[in-house]
């Protein structure tokens, strides 16, 4: 079993603190089974929440996913109560939170972000193919109406 | 140690069990292909409900009946019954009965709290006049957010033959790759209610009565 020490997890990797991790992933071998998601910017956000890409979450991982969903879905519930922003604008905050919140749960609660790579590159191109049928049928319907 | 985790981790890439051409699992494999399925499925709903948009003749309209505060407290239960489920996945892979038993058990708990809070909505919205024959809007809402529910029933069923497995001493350690792929389908019923929350009831729960359509007046 791994060691199952949360904090020591959490701040190191491979026994060096994250202050001192590679600086591009050209310095270190690709983990085995890692996933596509996130290049390079974001890639080094995630290797900080996800002791650089290696080993699985924790407990503790979980916990701070969980909660960061609640407090996007609380965020999306207050910002609908209040008027201060225009449609779209509200629109384009739900769409984007709804966003953060879908890749959250698939990376980390569906373990896409450390399984291996042909189940992210499965799911990945059944999502391109329905957000495709999904934006053909609205173009469908804005260019030819259904009666 | 890292890389200790990982192995262990993705254990079926090394295990002789797994002898298969691409050294995954099939069942998990399948479980990925009926989820890449599911999520066309899915995809057509949402965007039939988006076509026919504003398009109801007559009431009652989103605005006059979709409760945004509920909803959003369903929509927490539902996210937290991932997190139960990934919780429960970790503490049976890692051979912990109690804690895992406590976690599948918390998860089904969950979903059927979700699942009351829609028979409630369904029951509201069928008091205030809308059923699936009332409208376009009646139709595509109820088709889209019942299938999700029927989703939702199917995994509230299939956990609880985890959980009852898991107290039989079916559903072990070794063989914990069972309640992945059912957390996998689990997941999937959560991301699919996060898209729908935010297209069906957030964006347009504000929609009224389209130009030249009258409003809806409440008999009840």
């Amino acid at each position: 079993m791994p060691e199952d020490n949360t904090t020591n997890k959490l701040l190191t990797h491979d026994g060096k603190g994250w202050w001192n991790l590679p600086k591009t992933h050209q310095e270190e071998k690709d983990p085995q089974g890692e996933g596509p998601i996130g290049d390079p910017w974001f890639k080094q956000a995630w290797d900080f929440v996800t002791y650089a890409g290696v080993s699985h979450a924790s407990v503790r991982g979980y916990l701070v996913v969980a909660a960061v969903l609640s407090v996007f879905t609380f965020l999306e519930w207050r910002l609908f109560t209040i008027e201060a922003f225009g449609a779209s604008g509200l629109n384009a905050m739900m769409i984007g939170f709804s966003l953060v919140k879908f890749v959250l749960v698939v990376a980390f609660f569906m373990h896409l972000r450390f399984d291996n790579k042909y189940y992210a590159w499965i799911f990945g191109s059944s999502m391109l193919l329905g957000v495709g049928v999904f934006l053909a049928l609205l173009l469908l319907q804005r260019h030819h109406g259904f009666g | 140690m890292a890389q200790q985790a990982i192995t262990e981790y993705h254990a079926e890439a090394n295990d002789p069990t797994y002898n298969t051409s691409t050294g995954l699992s099939n069942r998990k494999l399948l479980m990925w292909a009926f989820l890449a399925s599911d999520v066309m499925f899915f995809g057509t709903f949402i965007a039939t409900y988006l076509v026919y948009r504003n398009r109801s003749l007559v009431g009652p309209y989103p605005e006059d009946v979709l409760d945004i505060p509920i909803t959003t407290v369903s929509t927490f239960v539902l996210l937290m019954s991932s997190l139960a489920m990934v919780l429960a996945l970790h503490y049976v892979r890692e051979g912990s009965k109690g804690p895992g038993r406590l976690w599948i058990g918390v998860t089904a708990f969950l979903g059927i709290v979700f699942l009351i809070f829609q028979v409630i909505e369904f029951q509201t919205f069928v008091n205030e006049g809308l059923t699936p024959r009332t409208n376009l809007f009646g139709t595509t809402f109820f088709i889209l957010t019942g299938i999700h529910g029927t989703h939702v029933t199917i995994g509230v069923v299939w956990l609880l033959f985890l959980l009852y497995g898991h107290f039989k001493g079916t559903l072990r350690s070794d063989n914990a790759l069972d309640l992945e792929i059912a957390g996998l389908y689990w997941h999937f019923v959560d991301i699919v209610w996060i898209v729908i929350f935010t297209i069906v009831y957030l964006v347009t729960a504000k929609d009224g009565a389209p130009p030249g359509a009258p409003p809806f007046i409440h008999h009840g």
